[in-house]
């Protein structure tokens, strides 16, 4: 084999690793107060409907920045909805005064670091990134 | 000196270690902005009356310009200003196409919220009144499916505001959740009839509003009372109680908008998975008075692919009490008094009570995560002897017709 095509070969392959959809996992700390939650519950919570766990824990959800694809993978996952229908649902919110979006954090170290510290937060991340300081959801 | 300075920076310190213990991931951001708009061109085949987006607009598409701007054009600001983590206020400034025909902004919402815990909180100050499914955020084009809130529903109660306090209900019903909303207070929304600016006014308004949300369905259901003025028909009545010897007073009595309690009751459903939605809202209006008694209702469904939802929506108004009054007979004597002048009024105000059935159709392309483009076709078929939800009718205006609109707008959120 000749050593662009080897050359070749290495960026196919690189860029279909770019281009896998990351597995994406809700996590909290190790130590956390939140209990097991089922995709439901997980979606209500960064949906703004759940504040309080049924054994009486706060659940406060971290976001990614928005147009991160973790953040849009997430929320397809959990609850169905396209980036558009996240920020239409969120418009009808906000204008209303009804409610504000999660907090967002700028990146998976940042949500790592809030989880670890905070028994009441809960955020999402690429599953390689959620090591043995936190516990992956549901 | 040196104490008051030594003082002063331990207060500074003091001060920014709260800002920081503030800074914790549940706290909120200490002030924020956001903007929405909308800009529409809507085409109307009818040249003898106009249609807008709601019937308290002076001018809109079809007479006044075939092709206008202005139905469903606005731009909307709002500031929120986190004081604590539990006391907020709220400012929303909107500008559009105003009773008085100008663009002047006006402040839609100015409240202050004091939330008791986190799922319980109680605001003051002006809000949007919770009577239908969108009512809160009708005008945020980007939160809604269509390019506007079907007429045939959000007709029947004039009033969008509530100045006054609402308090705000959340708990876990299953696995959903429910919120209940209680708002009281009253409201004063302007339009012009013949040249004249009018008033809608209400007090005592009372709004009772539930909804249950399980996963992506939404169950709604609500009741609203208040006492209604509007000064437009008052010079009708007065004139027939001047007829008094007749039975004038029995005419005013019966149909005169003077602090007549109205009520509103609806329901709505609402689906929306990600691939699309199915959302249907039915209401009924009882005046008991010269708006009539009304139902209105309208079921639309649309279908997700990729980034554009085509949709489907057909909706109805009825009125359920007659749209006509044989009034007062006419003594020979009386030909040339007001009288007959009264009657034909009143007939024309009853006659003015929306009926009418349209069928859309239309499709929604999200262009970008923050803006959607729309295009929209609307069949109105006005019922018989109706002029619908038109307003600013021309003499030539031929009521019980069919109105095709087309319209195309561009919603965004920042």
């Amino acid at each position: 084999m000749n050593r662009a095509a080897a050359r070749l070969a290495i960026l196919v392959l690189c860029a279909g690793i770019g281009t896998a959809r990351a597995e994406v996992v809700a996590v909290v700390g190790a130590k956390s107060a939140i209990g097991s939650l089922t995709q439901a519950q997980i979606a209500d919570i960064f949906l703004g409907r759940l504040t309080k766990l049924p054994n009486g824990a706060l659940a406060v959800p971290l976001d990614q920045p928005e147009g991160s694809p973790v953040r849009d993978e997430f929320y397809l996952r959990v609850a169905g909805k396209t980036p558009a229908q996240l920020k239409a649902f969120w418009s009808k919110l906000i204008f209303t005064g009804r409610g504000r979006p999660p907090k967002s954090l700028s990146d998976h170290t940042q949500i790592l670091k809030a989880v670890r510290s905070n028994p009441a937060a809960i955020g999402y991340v690429d599953r390689r990134y959620a090591d043995a300081t936190v516990r992956i959801l549901p | 000196m040196k104490t008051v300075s030594k003082l002063a920076f331990a207060l500074c310190a003091c001060a920014s270690m709260t800002m920081k213990a503030q800074d914790a991931v549940d706290a909120p951001e200490r002030w924020s902005f956001a903007a929405f708009g909308t800009g529409s061109l809507v085409h109307s085949d009818e040249d003898q009356a106009d249609f807008g987006h709601t019937q308290l607009m002076s001018r809109g598409a079809g007479y006044s310009d075939p092709w206008a701007l202005n139905v469903d054009t606005r731009l909307g600001g709002q500031v929120t200003v986190n004081a604590t983590s539990s006391l907020s206020a709220v400012v929303q400034v909107v500008a559009e196409h105003r009773y008085d025909d100008s663009f002047r902004p006006h402040v839609e919402w100015a409240n202050l919220r004091y939330d008791i815990g986190p799922d319980l909180s109680v605001r003051a100050g002006r809000t949007a009144l919770p009577i239908f499914l969108f009512t809160e955020s009708r005008r945020v084009g980007f939160a809604l499916p269509w390019v506007r809130t079907p007429l045939e529903v959000y007709e029947l109660v004039p009033v969008t505001s509530n100045d006054g306090v609402d308090v705000t209900w959340r708990r876990r019903i299953g696995e959903g959740t429910n919120t209940m909303q209680v708002a009281l207070g009253q409201s004063a929304s302007r339009f012009i009839q013949d040249g004249a600016t009018r008033e809608v006014t209400t007090r005592d308004q009372f709004v009772i509003a539930d909804t249950y949300e399980l996963g992506n369905l939404s169950l709604r259901a609500n009741y609203g009372q208040a006492r209604v003025t509007m000064d437009v028909y008052r010079p009708l009545f007065e004139g027939f109680r001047q007829f008094a010897f007749l039975g004038g007073d029995a005419i005013a009595d019966r149909y005169e908008l003077e602090g007549r309690l109205g009520r509103y009751m609806g329901v709505s459903v609402s689906y929306q998975p990600g691939t699309g939605f199915v959302i249907g809202e039915l209401g009924r209006l009882e005046t008991h008075a010269v708006l009539g008694n009304r139902t209105g209702g309208y079921l639309s469904a649309g279908r997700r692919f990729g980034n554009v939802t085509p949709y489907v929506t057909w909706g109805a108004v009825r009125l359920t009490t007659p749209s006509s009054d044989p009034g007062l007979p006419v003594p020979p004597a009386l030909t040339a008094s007001p009288l007959p002048l009264l009657n034909a009024a009143l007939n024309v105000a009853l006659n003015a009570s929306p009926r009418q059935s349209t069928a859309t159709v239309g499709v929604r392309w999200d262009v970008a995560r923050n803006t959607a483009l729309k295009l929209q076709f609307d069949r109105m078929d006005l019922g018989a002897n109706s002029s619908g939800t038109l307003t600013y009718l021309q003499p030539g205006f031929v009521p019980g017709g069919v109105v095709h609109l087309v319209s195309a707008s561009v919603d965004f959120v920042l």
